[in-house]
Formats: structure tokens, sequence, C-alpha cells
């Protein structure tokens, strides 16, 4: 059987923003130095820098190359900075890679954050249909589901009232709620479990239990080495762009606290 | 799982083809957000949807009285109430589209670095709730027509075709605007002043024959002209040029066309750059 995901020599590269370093000058620059460097050499000032620099850029994933299997728990671990996130919003089609590519064989849903597109103005009932929606569940899917992620969040009683007058525990408890009740073939998730009090942390860790052992997909981005452990069935290290380790989640937890230490 | 399903993720560059698929795909999603936004508008707001007719029918006193009784601007048969009523309905509409859907990328930053639809539905959800607000101030139009007793005529039928021009131009320079605000924020600044703008250089308050013969053509490229020409042709059975009219609705599809194509070449650097 083919792997449900392909990751083929993937390298995604950023243009370093603020000082607005271009191969080629554009009309404004052009006409800036033109107009402006001739006032400043009055002025005794240093002359407008021409912009006709080489790019700086930066490699955030440079040729990583995996193949995930269906049922495969894949713990993503690394230090700030080693790609992970990078490699996470292309799997989940945010942004589209430099080089390489991604065969996808299946349903993918993707968790990057807690809470997206929830609006403040709208009640807790329209925030769990508008976030379901974004998060790409059919009108269907949520309606059946809706007592289901009502009850898993615990705020029955507040449904009609708008989500900017819920505490910041009744929010996040929500927002996890409804995307803890996707249903993809592969499930991407990004640091989202470091949400509400100890107790809900412990329901979230539960929850994310029974998705995998449910035989679904996952990658998992964490830095819950603990978490990691108890749900992961692989682990990957990734460092500064590049596949470091891939293997067991416990060797490629040992493997970052040994190779690259605090 | 026997899922068939199977997608390639492949650096992009350059044009790129409409994905109507997966648009189709996605389709309830566009109804979430015209939904969304139709119920944020007028949230905790005493006037609500009211607001939606009050703008153009403030605009259209006082423009009535600034340039029908001070500078004796002349309607083209009707009323000069009920002609700058129904220019004003369209106009407002595209205005308002063409402004909310030119920042509604940067607007919704989160939805578009966090999670992955068609990005295409964010300005054209912004322009859909704003039909709403047409329908209710062409409701508050009939009353007019009902105080002055102007008599509806078969052109009435015209209107979904006008109706949709101005849609197509609003979607058009909103895809267009919006993709452009991504990277330069300068669009934010120069759209409040083009549509203010563009109300004197469409027949809002003046009409169409107000404009010499051979500066016609030239007002034909305006796609809101001929909207607006069609607009009382179709409500107050005005005389229309369909010379200029159809000029104009040609202009309006080769925008959105133009809008589509846009938007997706430079969509898949949004998330990097917004």
């Amino acid at each position: 059987m083919k792997p449900i995901l392909e990751v083929q020599s993937l390298s995604k590269q950023y243009k370093l923003g603020g000082k607005r370093i271009r191969r080629t000058e554009n009309f404004r620059e052009l006409l800036q130095r033109a107009l402006v460097s001739p006032v400043r050499a009055i002025a005794g000032r240093k002359a407008v820098e021409s912009t006709k620099e080489e790019l700086y850029t930066f490699w955030a994933l440079k040729e990583v190359s995996v193949n995930v299997n269906q049922g495969d728990v894949i713990g993503i671990i690394g230090r700030n900075g080693a790609g992970k996130s990078t490699l996470l919003k292309i799997l989940s089609r945010i942004t589209s890679p430099t080089e390489g590519e991604v065969i996808v064989r299946g349903r993918l849903a993707s968790l990057l954050e807690v809470g997206t597109g929830f609006h403040p103005e709208l009640t807790g009932r329209e925030n769990i249909f508008l976030n379901g929606a974004i998060l790409g569940m059919r009108k269907a899917e949520i309606t059946r589901r809706f007592d289901q992620i009502v009850a898993f969040a615990e705020v029955e009683e507040c449904l009609g009232t708008p989500v900017k007058r819920y505490s910041g525990g009744m929010y996040v408890r929500l927002a996890f709620a409804v995307a803890a009740h996707l249903d993809p073939e592969i499930l991407v998730v990004d640091e989202v479990l470091a949400v509400g009090d100890l107790l809900f942390q412990k329901k979230c860790l539960g929850k994310m239990g029974e998705v995998s052992r449910g035989g679904r997909t996952v990658l998992f981005v964490s830095h819950n080495m603990a978490a990691i452990e108890n749900l992961c069935t692989r682990g990957i290290v990734l460092h500064q762009g590049k596949l470091h380790y891939d293997g067991s989640a416990k060797d490629a937890i040992q493997t970052i606290s040994t190779a690259f230490p605090r | 799982m026997s899922s068939t399903f199977e997608l390639t993720l492949r650096p992009r560059k350059g044009w790129q083809p409409i994905d109507f698929k997966e648009a189709y795909l996605y389709r309830e999603l566009l109804v979430f957000l015209v939904w969304r936004d139709i119920k944020i508008r007028y949230r905790q707001t005493l006037l609500g949807g009211l607001w939606a007719i009050l703008q153009p029918f403030i605009a259209m006193l006082i423009f009535s009285f600034i340039f029908n009784r001070l500078a004796h601007v002349q309607s083209d048969g009707p009323p000069y109430k009920l002609f700058a009523y129904a220019g004003l309905a369209p106009w407002t509409f595209f205005s308002t589209a063409v402004t909310q859907s030119a920042n509604s990328l940067i607007t919704s930053q989160q939805l578009v670095s966090k999670v992955y639809f068609p990005r295409i539905f964010i300005p054209l959800g912004a322009i859909g709730a704003l039909l709403v607000d047409l329908f209710l101030s062409l409701g508050l139009f009939a009353a007019m027509m009902l105080y002055y007793r102007w008599p509806v005529t078969s052109a009435l039928f015209w209107l979904p075709v006008f109706m949709l021009g101005a849609v197509l131009a609003a979607a058009g320079a909103g895809l267009i605007l919006s993709a452009l605000n991504v990277s330069f924020r300068d669009v934010k600044y120069a759209v409040p002043f083009m549509v203010q703008m563009g109300l004197f250089v469409t027949p809002v308050i003046y009409p169409a024959h107000y404009v010499p013969a051979r500066w016609r053509a030239l007002m034909g490229l305006n796609p809101m002209a001929g909207v607006v020409i069609g607009f009382r042709h179709a409500l107050l059975g005005s005389q229309a040029s369909w010379g200029v009219m159809g000029l104009s609705l040609g202009v309006s599809v080769f925008l959105f066309v133009a809008g589509l194509l846009i938007f997706r070449r430079m969509e898949n650097r949004f998330a990097d750059i917004i």
C-alpha cells in the first residue's frame, strides 16, 4: 500500500523582510534615490543606498523527505526555528513549497491554532458552525456532532452568548472542542494542547489518544515530550530545517536531548 | 480506508488555472462567510439593518439639495430625488463592496496564515453580504416609486443583468485590490479616495447625457457607468444608450476575469507576506 503522505525533498525558502533587499530596484526606490540623494548630499548626509544587493534569504526547510503510512502517529520535535511549523504549513496548503513536493492521499485537516476564525461578536452556537466550516466540516457533519461538541466544551449554558463575553478558559475549551470533532483521514496538529486548565489539558490529551488509536494518521508538533512519548508511534527530529532523525518516538526524544541540549 | 483522493503539493509560480472544482467543494464555507458578515455587520447597533437604507437615503437628500436646488442639475425626466436614489443605490453597493473586499484579506490575517480554504472566498464573501443591503435599499426605492407615483416599465426585467454587472465590477476590483493590499498597504489609503472620486466620474448625481458625446466612449470604460445608467433604465424607464451600457458591462466582465486570474497568481504568497 502506498504511503498516505509522501514528502519528497521538500524545501521552503523565506525572504527576510525588514531591510527590503531586492534583486532589482522598483520604481519608487529608483525615484527616491534620484530625488532624495542630491538633497541629502547638500545636507551633507549619507546618500540613499542602492538596494541592488544580493537577496537575503534563509531556508526554513531544506530537502526534507518523509513517508507517512496510514495509522502512523508522528511526533515532530525540534528546537525553535527547526522548521516544524513551516512543514505543517506546507502540508496544510497554507503556503507552497519552494522546491520538492508532497503527495497527499486522503482528506487532511489541520489545526495550527485554537479558535481560528472565531468571531467575538458571534454566539457560541454560531461560532461552532462557522469554525467547523472553516476547518473543513460540512454543515451536516457539524449538525450531527453539535451536541458532542457542546458537551465536550462544557459550555451548554452559554451557547447564546457572544464569545467575547466568555472567560478565556471557556473560549479555548469551545475552540478545541470543535477541532477535536473533525474527522479527517490525516490530522495535522501544531502545539495547541497547552490550553485550558490542567484538567482540560488532560481531557484534550485523552481525546488525542482516542483519535490516534482509531487508526487515524496524525502529525503532531509539541514541546511536551511526555505527550509525544505517550501518543506517538514515531518521532521525527528537525534541526535548522533539515531532517535530523526519523525513528521511534522514544529515540527521537533521546536524540534531541543529547544532540541539542538547551 | 479506500480513499481515491490524491493531491500533490508543488511549488507554484506564475499564472494558474482557476480551480472551480475546489471552489465548488467548499461552497458551504462561502455561504457561512456571507452569513457571518451579515450577522456581525449591524451587531450591537441600535438601527441595525436600517443603516443599509439610511446611507443612500441621506446621501440622496443632501445631493438633491446641493446639485438639484443649488446647482440646478436636472434629471433626465423623473423627479430628481428618484433619479439620484436610483443611481446611489448601486453606487453605494459598489463603493462599500470595493472598500470592504479590498481590506478583507488583511482583516482576516489570522485565517490566511492559519488555515487553508479557497482564499477567493474572503473578498467574495464580503461582497455577497452587501447584496442584502442592496436589496434593502431597493425596497425603500419601491416605496419612493409609490410615493411619487412613477410608473414601472417592462424594462424592469433588465435589472438582474445590471445587478450582475455591479457584482462583477465590485468583485473584479475587490479581488485585485485585496491581493495588492497584502503586499502594499497603500491600497488601504488609496481606495477610499478612489471611491470618492469615482462618484463624480460616474453619472450618479447627473444624467449621462450631460457628458459630451465625444466623451461617451470613455465613460463606457467605467464599469459602473453602465450599471448606473442601466439601473435608471430598468427602474425608471429612462432613456439609455445601449452602446455605452454594453461596453461598460463588457468592462465589468473583463475586470472580473482579470481579478480572478490576478488573485490566483498572487494568492500562494499571501501567507508568507501578509
